[in-house]
């Protein structure tokens, strides 16, 4: 029996050892110069061919991507199809989806035969450094020389530099994604239902506003605000009979977008979801400053009379544009637009930030970043990776960079330039932007700025619109000392410290924060919250101090 | 099956010896090499006559062998800085770094007393109430209704934890169902999902609905087994229903209890994080932060200390699993002679 016992395990052990073997990449590499020679490699041109035809035979790769549901197979995709065109670079997709990337990720990363590099990687900051360290990822920064777009990104850019220079060793791993349209740093507008507020100025004269004030751009203090709140919350606003089922104003809590951090404007805290920003050149967290409890106990005194309906604090975005989108019950709400939200957003006008009593009037800051640093990354020993860095460059044409974020040229734009732009066709019948958008493009590593916004490709209207509006209501309330914090890069110990002490800062600021506006919040409560905080058990300072550093580096100091 | 092989094994060796000692003084002295002859022949005579029973065991010990200990070498990367993809066996080591870690984390204490308080609470209702049913089934008259309601109560195991915490959020949400009914009999509509008070009840009183009827399976097996001339001796003796199920019922299924209080003891601090993590908000997160939560969101989320801490931790609640068992165990042997080694 025991004999019998040791043969099992004998073979089973065999049986997972020989799992790890097997495969084997059987394309040849060439130096440059035979590049150069036999497939006439040239990088310097950026609108011409990468590869004469022998070379679009002789050499392939194959790249691993993640694409969303609705997208045709990379390989099968016009744009796709033109770069390759203009290229001659021979490159094979092979999509899953992204749930699929999301389970496969971690399994890629560490083996990853047959591929040559991965589209869409998402690759956090920790893991860009660990798998640098465990030398799988190519050090992109030594092959600049083939780069002639992303070099001059580069040099033009040296914030975009320093997002994506790794710390530890200062070489570049990733290609970035840069869409620049400015929207994402104020992520949220105030927006009113006028029909209701109407009604609620002509039978309460004490709010204090006119109806021909009730138009885009209303700037309500806090007092006329909870006037009309309070005036929603009694009345029978949309008329079904039923006093009780108006959501007076709405948010959804710590939502990237949409959510509660605006409310804390009114005590002149630039708040957003992470509580962190950078004020005066300092990291700084929101929730150490003197008037944030005032803020929590405020919000709270809301929630608790109902002008804010617990609702908001439990359900996510989805049951919130569900409840939008259904009978007209939200008097206020707080989201990126308003079409997305209620089904009648012409009712709805923009508000400005909301003004406190003491006349404290800005919004909140977000840290969602415009460049996504990991987007894409190379493996060692890929053969011949010049030539598929030089084609991954050719993404960053400006004209190429359009296409890639919203489709080719005839589908997703007109075939005529206006005023030398790329201008957006309207979509086929039945269809909308999104569904073109969403099937066409890869999107994915991209190089769109102002200068090519002014330039190269009209920004499509509802970005237009949203733009217009942070440029009235909320950008000018954006105090010029408080900045988000940018993508940082941090070095091995820097990000030891982070896993040992981040996640428990966060759970423990949120679980408290969420108690303190359920259930209100006393001085000592406060106070007791704030220095368990900044003890050492906790460790907010050795966070603080390591994004400190990081953000010191980022700004090349 | 398993505690089948273990009594097996154990039964083999001892009846052999048996045999030996009455073998040796008829073969009289001088023959020492006799016994291990005897023994080895005993042996095979019993593997001969049982072999097609052990031939049964086989399926099972190779599942068990395959699924449950070759994995465990995975444990490995709870003592090294594992990143997937490196190797198991030749990774960067760094000893008890991961367990010192999580020892000296500020929220261990909050993560072992909300796992231990989430278990125990629910063992405690949740263990005597499938041999209530059982009883009260067994007991039942009418043997259609009994059937009946066994199929009923099992229904409810049958739903998906995801279904069956969207179910709990279309009841107890703010504008859920029972929110309705607190508010048209005049009550204040309460927030079940955000105020930390509501979440253990919550979360073990639908698990117990989940399953009580699905766990009184085995005791109704055990109670059909109980012979009827007892209960019948117990009638002409007088004895009442309820002296009947105290006296005859449960003393005959007390093994099984005893053995299922052992192996729920051993199971007590492995609750799955599937179901918390669904019902999980910042509103009770003070109190639905449970080990498994911690494991998952260490090891598969970003932000985590990765994989080799998560097994550390996971691998710090198996001891304490073990722990458990082979103490109930033992405390078991003492008083009741039910064991399950």
């Amino acid at each position: 029996m025991k004999k019998l016992f040791m043969a099992l395990a004998l073979g089973c052990a065999a049986l997972v050892t020989l799992a790890g073997c097997g495969g084997g990449d059987n394309r040849t590499g060439n130096s440059v110069s035979e590049l150069q020679e036999k497939y006439g490699y040239q990088w310097t041109d950026t609108s011409k061919p990468i590869l004469n035809d022998e070379g679009a035979q002789a050499i392939t790769f194959n790249i691993y991507s993640s694409k969303n549901a609705s997208a045709l197979d990379y390989n099968d995709m016009d744009v796709m199809k033109t770069i390759k065109k203009q290229t001659n670079v021979n490159v094979t997709w092979e999509n899953v989806s992204e749930t699929v990337y999301g389970q496969q990720k971690s399994i890629k990363l560490g083996n990853h035969k047959g591929i040559d590099a991965i589209y869409h990687a998402g690759m956090a900051p920790s893991e860009i450094i660990k798998y640098a360290k465990r030398k799988a990822l190519l050090p992109i920064s030594d092959y600049l020389e083939y780069m002639p777009n992303f070099k001059r990104i580069l040099e033009e850019r040296p914030d975009i530099k320093s997002q994506v220079t790794n710390a530890s060793d200062g070489k570049i791993y990733s290609l970035p994604r840069v869409e620049e349209m400015g929207l994402k740093q104020n992520p949220n507008l105030l927006f009113l239902n006028a029909k209701w507020t109407k009604e609620a100025i002509e039978n309460d004269p004490t709010i204090g506003i006119t109806e021909a004030q009730v138009v885009d751009g209303l700037e309500l203090t806090a007092a006329q605000m909870e006037k009309l709140l309070t005036y929603f919350k009694d009345h029978d606003m949309n008329g079904d009979g039923n006093t009780k089922d108006e959501f007076p104003l709405n948010f959804v809590y710590q939502n990237w977008q949409g959510n509660q951090c605006d409310l804390y404007g009114m005590f002149g805290i630039n708040d957003n979801p992470d509580h962190r920003v950078i004020k005066d050149g300092k990291v700084t967290y929101t929730v150490l400053d003197e008037r944030y409890r005032e803020a929590t106990a405020f919000i709270h005194d809301w929630i608790d009379r109902g002008l804010i309906d617990r609702v908001c604090l439990e359900v996510a975005q989805d049951t919130y544009l569900a409840t939008g989108m259904g009978s007209e019950k939200y008097g206020a709400f707080y989201w990126w637009e308003s079409a997305t939200v209620v089904k009648n957003p012409e009712d709805y006008i923009c508000c400005k930030p909301l003004k406190g009593a003491d006349g404290s009037q800005t919004v909140c800051v977000s840290n969602a970043p415009e460049v996504d640093a990991g987007e894409l990354i190379f493996f060692t020993g890929t053969p011949n990776v010049e030539v598929l860095l030089t084609y991954f460059d050719r993404y960053y044409n400006p004209e190429l960079s359009a296409q890639i974020n919203y489709g080719p040229i005839g589908t997703a734009f007109k075939e005529e330039k206006e005023n030398g732009k790329l201008v957006a066709k309207e979509p086929p019948e039945g269809l909308t932007v999104d569904n073109v958008r969403l099937t066409n493009a890869p999107l994915g590593v991209c190089y769109l700025t102002k200068n090519e916004w002014d330039t190269v490709v009209e920004m499509e209207p509802r970005a237009q619109l949203r733009l217009d509006r942070l440029q009235k209501y909320a950008i000018p309330f954006v105090p010029e000392n408080v900045k988000p914090i940018p993508n940082l890069q941090f070095t091995s110990e820097e990000l030891n410290k982070l896993s040992t002490y981040e996640a428990n800062i966060n759970s423990y600021i949120s679980r408290n924060l969420m108690s303190f506006l359920m259930n209100g919040v006393s001085e000592a409560q406060w106070n007791s919250f704030t220095t368990e905080l900044q003890s050492t058990r906790v460790g907010l300072a050795q966070v603080v101090e390591v994004y400190q550093a990081a953000y010191d580096r980022y700004l090349g100091k | 099956m398993e505690a089948n092989l273990f009594e097996e094994e154990q039964a083999a060796p001892a009846a052999p010896s048996a045999v030996a000692e009455a073998g040796v003084p008829a073969a009289e002295a001088g023959k020492p090499p006799l016994r291990t002859r005897i023994h080895n022949s005993a042996f095979a005579r019993n593997f001969r006559k049982n072999w097609t029973y052990l031939l049964f065991l086989i399926p099972a010990v190779a599942v068990t062998f395959i699924f449950a200990y070759v994995p465990m070498y995975g444990l490995l990367i709870a003592f090294q800085d594992y990143m997937p993809g490196d190797p198991i066996l030749t990774g960067s080591w760094i000893g008890f770094e991961n367990f010192k870690l999580f020892l000296g984390d500020y929220a261990f204490w909050d993560l072992m007393l909300n796992t231990f308080l989430l278990c125990i609470l629910g063992f405690i209702i949740g263990f005597p109430l499938p041999i209530i049913v059982a009883v009260m089934l067994h007991t039942t008259k009418n043997k259609k209704l009994s059937k009946f309601l066994q199929t009923v109560f099992n229904g409810p195991h049958f739903i998906s934890l995801v279904v069956l915490v969207g179910m709990l959020t279309l009841f107890f949400g703010r504008y859920g169902l029972v929110n309705n009914i607190i508010e048209s009999m005049g009550g204040e509509r309460y927030s079940f999902f955000l105020e930390a008070k509501a979440f253990r009840p919550m979360y073990i009183l639908s698990s117990n609905w989940q399953d009580f009827g699905w766990s009184s399976i085995i005791y109704l097996a055990a109670l059909s087994g109980v012979e009827q001339a007892q209960h019948e001796a117990a009638k002409i003796d007088g004895a009442s229903r309820v002296q009947r199920i105290l006296h005859v019922d449960i003393p005959a299924i007390m093994p099984i209890i005893s053995v299922m209080l052992i192996m729920s003891i051993g199971g007590l601090m492995g609750v799955g994080y599937e179901k918390v993590l669904l019902m999980q908000t910042d509103g009770n997160i003070g109190v639905s932060e449970i080990i498994a939560t911690y494991v998952y969101k260490q090891g598969l989320t970003p932000g985590g200390r990765g994989a080799g801490y998560a097994t550390a931790v996971g691998f710090f609640n198996s001891i304490i699993n073990l722990i458990l068992l082979i103490i109930a165990n033992t405390v078991s042997k003492r008083f009741s002679e039910n064991s399950l080694f």
